[in-house]
């Protein structure tokens, strides 16, 4: 066996812990599901070690009718999970691109200061923060008595365990994934690449479409992958605020290993949600690139 | 060359006032008061020190900043009421901001097609300004895989592209290395009066600033300190700041002892010097430069003559060509000269005799100056 150079060690060194890591509470697990996706469910929970490719059928489509039955609704659902998540990243981008502008132009410690606010809902649990929100928009919270008492509704609004409700909390979690990396690629724009661009006899709005939004447009990716993904499996939002109307994806898995106590199945859905993160972010990325590319 | 006539005030600007406010809650006044005419095919250079408001002039021409109170007109009409974008100048910025995103002939292209300019005629005049600036053939390349002088050549053929009326270039050359620099210096001033229009070029450097303009405004603290021609500022400095700050030189406070039509003697304070210059009377206190250049050594066999300062050498520093002398007068002032490197080498402590034509010496107008801070 070859011996190491100097930098070649240190390389191992500073990656071996990262390494180790993930590949036991990443990799392990993640192997562990893939295997228990083709296996067949155990009576009580856990899983038979035999071959058991219905799992996949009942939400794909070869399900024979005698050990799994096909149904449409799995896909749906999944489906309906990107829709949200997606909703999640328009709203927290339309929000966080211009806010971004507006403190990167702040005196410094200005700056710092709205940074902590940005990231101070942090520092409470995440689970309080929602029943705040569930405070908020209940039948007797306070939207509904502010709109009410103001005389611009007659009957509380039916606020909660909506669509609505649920890109609304998520919005609220995961603005600051966005703003973060949004705000670090318009913080690096140069203002004199604005000048230059208006010098040239753009317009501002010129100036937007052709230097400004392709300059950050790394940011915006970056902060779009950010709140995609955990958006789409997110399943304590929707539990919260969406109750049983709005049932994403997440919530499915979280059945299917905690009420119906079937994990195949479980892990045949988490598995299907993972590939179709994979197939939107790397079909997202392309298309950015490409377009990147050609500009 | 299909230029046009040139129009003497083609660029006016009048009574220009710009104040700042300062962190510690005062008010710096940028621009004092400024009034300025440049013509229409002029090389004009701002020169000054940092926070002379050089800068904030450039700006307010090319529309990124606003006046308290003035007027600038271009060409008979206003420049103020227009945003930036529909003014007919364009601009050179200090660091380039060439657009990273994009490659080098869509930087040049940029003015062209934000306004709409067809394809093909905008292609020929990316190439035909690349070409101008003696970069052709990396319209493919990006801006990272050139070097800074090529850069350079980029944000010149970009602003260039729209025909402006006139150039703004803001410390342009300072981020290149000597050699090109000067070499930058000759293709500026040549590409100015290629394209017949008004270059307005701001620098701290002197020598840039001597180099290639038609005319130099020496600006301090706001104020227009002198106006002239780069030989009437290098020779005939209006202030004490202008003298100080173009050149190097020897200022001597002195007292007139005797004047007459034909010359003046004055008395340096223990040393006296003989000057050309009719306008001073008897008893007279004034500030006198001489030019370290000015000075020659004169040679052991030559018969003495009055017209010479006697001094101690201090220190000789060879420079090349010439030998610069850091020399002692007999009252203990000060004086510095430039001679032509010779064979014999001079000795710390030996006396020395500096000639000088009286002729050489100026007469500086009192004026001083205080930045005011209101």
């Amino acid at each position: 066996m070859r011996s190491f150079n100097g930098q070649q060690k240190q390389l191992l060194v500073l990656l071996t812990p990262a390494t180790l890591f993930l590949s036991v509470f990443f990799l392990g697990p993640l192997l562990i599901m893939a295997v228990s996706s083709f296996l067949e469910p155990g009576l009580y929970g856990g899983v038979e070690w035999s071959f058991y490719p219905w799992s996949y059928g009942r939400v794909l489509g070869w399900a024979d009718g005698f050990y799994e039955e096909f149904d449409i609704v799995y896909l749906e659902i999944l489906l309906r999970s990107a829709g949200l998540a997606l909703a999640t990243v328009a709203v927290t981008l339309l929000l966080c691109y211009p806010v971004a502008f507006w403190i990167s132009r702040m005196p410094s410690r200005w700056k710092s200061f709205c940074i902590f606010m940005i990231a101070l809902p942090f520092f409470s649990s995440m689970i309080i923060r929602l029943y705040a929100w569930i405070l908020i928009l209940r039948d007797s919270g306070f939207a509904n008595q502010i709109l009410l008492s103001l005389g611009i509704i007659a009957e509380p609004l039916d606020l909660m365990y909506s669509g609505t409700a649920v890109i609304l909390g998520m919005v609220y979690i995961f603005v600051p994934f966005m703003f973060l990396p949004v705000y670090s690629s318009v913080e690096n724009l140069d203002p004199k690449l604005i000048k230059a661009s208006q010098d040239l006899g753009a317009t501002p709005f010129t100036t937007f479409r052709r230097v400004i939004f392709p300059m950050t447009l790394p940011g915006v990716i970056a902060g779009s992958i950010l709140v995609f993904i955990p958006a789409l499996g997110n399943f304590v939002v929707p539990s919260m605020l969406g109750g049983a109307k709005v049932v994403m994806i997440g919530n499915l898995v979280e059945q299917q290993f905690l009420a119906s106590r079937n994990w195949p199945f479980g892990a045949t859905l988490s598995m299907i949600m993972i590939l179709f993160m994979l197939l939107v972010v790397s079909f997202y990325l392309l298309k950015v690139m490409k377009k990147q590319h050609a500009a | 060359m299909a230029v046009s006539d040139p129009t003497p005030d083609f660029l006016k600007i009048k009574n220009a006032f710009r104040h700042f406010a300062t962190p510690e809650g005062g008010s710096v006044r940028a621009l004092d008061g400024i009034n300025l005419n440049v013509a229409s095919n002029e090389f004009i250079t701002l020169l000054g020190p940092s926070g002379c408001g050089k800068t904030t002039l450039l700006n307010i021409i090319a529309g990124f900043e606003r006046l308290d109170s003035g007027s600038i007109l271009l060409g008979g009409s206003s420049l103020l009421e227009l945003p930036a974008h529909q003014r007919p100048v364009n601009t050179v910025f200090q660091s380039y901001a060439l657009f990273p995103h994009l490659n080098i002939g869509d930087n040049v292209g940029y003015g062209l097609d934000v306004a709409g300019v067809a394809k093909k005629e905008r292609n020929r005049r990316v190439s035909e300004a690349l070409e101008m600036v003696g970069l052709s053939g990396v319209e493919k390349r990006r801006p990272s895989q050139l070097s800074g002088g090529q850069q350079q050549r980029v944000a010149l053929a970009r602003a260039i592209i729209n025909r402006p009326k006139m150039l703004l270039l803001d410390e342009p050359l300072s981020a290149l290395d000597r050699n090109l620099r000067s070499k930058m210096q000759i293709e500026l001033k040549n590409l100015q009066s290629e394209l017949g229009i008004c270059f307005l070029f701001v620098t701290h450097d002197q020598e840039e600033a001597l180099t290639m303009s038609d005319r130099i405004v020496v600006l301090n603290g706001g104020k227009i300190e002198q106006l002239g021609t780069p030989d009437e500022i290098y020779h005939r400095p209006a202030s004490r700041f202008v003298t100080e700050f173009i050149g190097e030189s020897n200022i001597f406070s002195g007292r007139v002892l005797e004047s007459t039509p034909e010359f003046s003697r004055v008395d340096l304070g223990g040393a006296e010097v003989i000057c050309n210059n009719p306008t001073l009377s008897a008893g007279e206190q004034v500030s006198l430069l001489i030019r370290p250049e000015h000075f020659h050594l004169k040679a052991a066999d030559e018969p003495s003559s009055s017209r010479g300062l006697t001094a101690v050498l201090e220190q000789s520093v060879f420079i090349g060509r010439d030998h610069q002398l850091h020399c002692r007068m007999g009252n203990g002032q000060e004086v510095s000269a430039l001679i032509r490197s010779s064979f014999k080498a001079l000795q710390a402590g030996q006396p020395l005799t500096l000639e000088y034509d009286p002729a050489a010496w100026h007469v500086i107008p009192e004026r001083e100056r205080v930045n005011e801070v209101i």
